[in-house]
């Protein structure tokens, strides 16, 4: 006869042992162990997966809100002079760069008859559009290129709604800022003390920061509000710093490494930027899968039990196959093979059932969460198929692990033994 | 039968004693056995419960390994085969018949006559098909989709038998084959066994408590407390 190996064969009969004796339908132990090891995986799944969907309504948060890299000067108050960092060395040194503008930013105090507020007033080159900071493609009403109007002294300022709520002003109204960091001399110099604007648009970007404290002018109005301003600062344009945009923002390490190459100036990226909220994120993404995984650890418990369970009752089977010329390791193999069946099984349901639920959440979105908490309406879900593959891994690795020891008792067990019990 | 290892061919016991330790106690099993069987001959083990004839019966299936002596089959030392060698000896060398539950309950009757030939690597068709020769042989051609809990007792040693002789084994080792069945179906076991035995020319080890079968045998031996109490004619 013609041999074809004995791995199909083993298959074959782990399957059919982990079967119930009359072959139709899964023993109910196993139905059990096949159920943990499925709750334990779709868990992972829809957890995890809804996590991510959180953490990447974030990150592009993150994204619209600032841009991905910033080059400051050392003293990022002072700021540097475009002359002696012109932008063209940037947008050649990136030409994928998806947006490269000068800004100002200075800490101001805006106030308007009797209210009073703290802002961060951004100062933005108009012809460059400002696409860099949420606030341009959040504007409810006017445009960036207002901030270029003047209505006799006043310049033109977009504001976040709230701001402008806060300050009981709307589009047409006029505001004074202040600088609280001019001194003296500053101020005999040319410095600004304060100057009036006028409301020329609203922004609403459903990131709370922007729109209760971003205010925005043109950047010659902006500079007039960094510290130690005089009329030489215009001449040398001066700014806060140069903001670049990338087509993709994960790599932006492969873009700070070609900066750090051609300028001297301070690089911020959003990544260090957030950095703490970035690793909050990380550290609740592991912590989460590390305890759901005890799910499948317990899963792995009650596979253990159920192929001891299986190991004591066929030791009479085991012993059979034995005297038919079956090896210790074949054996072992063959329990192995059938933990790894139970494994596959409930990672495929678990899988199925995760995956499922998270159809149903992304496409149905019938979750709401309470408005006034979350920004969004709906739970947000990411299809997050390398973590899924990672968590498949670990419950099947748990599952064989669990499989090792009734495996090894039964590889272990004496035949002349196993045939005596019937 | 001789008691010392002058031929090369055949069973060979010398001094084989077997000790089992059961809750750190000491029990022995068989007790400086020495045995000599040539091929081809059938040979009646008879004796009281616990004499030790099922553990001469699986050393020289090895399917256990004696505590010391030595045990030979056709100049093969099995009491120092390694595990691999010594599984591949019982596929391809042995047929075992118990006494009860000798199926995987797990499977129909045909698929327990293939298992010999899949552990051997063949493939699956082939076994198949040569499985339900083998099952037309001991006449349960017409059974050989049922599962053991649908077959009589004496059906299930049938298909015992069928699937001991699958590979064609020189040597056949039968523990108390008919033990558990009544006294008609008992001789009709008893009488397929001997003939296909001496059809294939089979060496066979039988135990058995049925004096009336030993009798028949050409050889038997008694076994007492672990030894050879008698040998030759009953």
């Amino acid at each position: 006869m013609h041999r074809t190996g004995t791995q199909r064969f083993l298959w074959w009969l782990a399957w059919r042992q982990v079967v119930a004796k009359k072959g139709k339908s899964l023993s109910v132990m196993t139905w059990i162990s096949i159920l943990g090891v499925s709750i334990g995986v779709a868990a992972l799944v829809v957890v995890l997966s809804v996590m991510g969907g959180f953490a990447a309504d974030l990150k592009d948060k993150m994204f619209r809100g600032l841009p991905h890299i910033e080059l400051l000067a050392e003293n990022a108050a002072v700021g540097f002079s475009l002359d002696e960092h012109p932008l063209s060395i940037f947008e050649k040194a990136i030409p994928d760069a998806t947006g490269i503008e000068p800004f100002t930013k200075a800490d101001v105090v805006v106030k308007n008859g009797k209210n009073l507020a703290s802002m961060v007033l951004f100062g933005v080159d108009p012809s460059r559009g400002g696409a860099l900071w949420g606030f341009s493609s959040a504007l409810q009403e006017g445009s960036v290129r207002d901030l270029l109007m003047k209505t006799g002294d006043a310049a033109g300022i977009l504001l976040g709604e709230s701001l402008a709520i806060q300050l009981g002003v709307n589009v047409g109204d006029t505001i004074r800022v202040l600088n609280p960091q001019t001194h003296v001399t500053s101020a005999l110099a040319g410095g600004t003390l304060s100057l009036e604007f006028q409301v020329v648009g609203l922004f609403t970007s459903d990131l709370s920061n922007y729109d209760q404290r971003y205010g925005v002018v043109n950047l010659e109005a902006g500079r007039k509000f960094m510290p130690d301003y005089d009329a030489s600062l215009d001449e040398k344009q001066y700014v806060s710093g140069i903001a670049i945009n990338l087509p993709n923002p994960e790599e932006v390490e492969r873009y700070k490494a070609r900066l750090h190459e051609i300028t001297p100036l301070t690089i911020s990226t959003w990544q260090m930027v957030n950095r703490s909220i970035l690793f909050a994120l990380q550290l609740e993404k592991y912590t989460m899968g590390c305890i759901l995984l005890l799910i499948v650890l317990v899963a792995a418990f009650s596979i253990s039990a159920t192929m001891m369970m299986t190991v004591y009752h066929k030791r009479h089977q085991i012993a059979l196959l034995r005297s038919l010329g079956f090896s210790q390791q074949s054996i072992l193999r063959l329990f192995l093979l059938q933990g790894c069946s139970i494994g596959m099984v409930g990672v495929l349901i678990g899988l199925l059932l995760g995956v499922g639920l998270c159809v149903l959440l992304y496409y149905l979105q019938f979750v709401d969460l309470p408005v006034g908490v979350f920004l969004q309406r709906k739970l947000p879900v990411k299809f997050l198929p390398v973590e899924y593959g990672v968590i498949s891994l670990c419950a099947w690795a748990l599952s064989l692990l669990a499989a090792a020891y009734p495996a090894r008792v039964a590889a272990k067990q004496d035949p002349g033994i196993g045939l005596r019990y019937v | 039968m001789k008691t010392e290892a002058a031929i090369s061919t055949g069973i060979e016991l010398q001094h084989v004693s077997k000790v089992y330790s059961i809750e750190s106690q000491m029990v022995p099993a068989l007790r400086d056995v020495s045995l000599s069987i040539p091929l081809g001959s059938i040979l009646a083990i008879i004796g009281k419960s616990g004499a030790g004839k099922s553990t001469l019966l699986h050393i020289v299936g090895a399917l256990d390994r004696a505590s010391s002596g030595v045990v030979q089959f056709n100049g093969l030392d099995l009491s120092r085969m390694e595990d691999q060698i010594a599984s591949n000896f019982r596929n391809s060398t042995v047929g075992f018949i118990f006494q009860m539950n000798n199926l995987l309950q797990e499977f129909s009757a045909v698929e327990n006559v293939m298992m010999p030939g899949l552990i051997a690597g063949f493939s699956p068709a082939v076994t198949r098909q040569r499985a339900k020769e083998m099952l037309d042989s001991v006449g349960l051609s017409h059974r050989a989709e049922h599962r053991p809990g649908e077959l009589s007792g004496g059906e299930q040693q049938r298909v015992a038998i069928a699937r001991a002789l699958f590979m064609s084994p020189p040597l056949l080792l039968a523990d108390e084959p008919t033990g558990n069945l009544d006294n008609k179906t008992s001789r009709d076991i008893q009488e397929l066994l001997l003939t296909l035995c001496k059809e294939r020319n089979m060496t066979m080890l039988l135990v058995t408590h049925d004096l009336d079968l030993a009798s028949r045998l050409p050889h038997r031996i008694v076994m007492d407390d672990g030894q050879v109490v008698d040998r030759g004619i009953f």
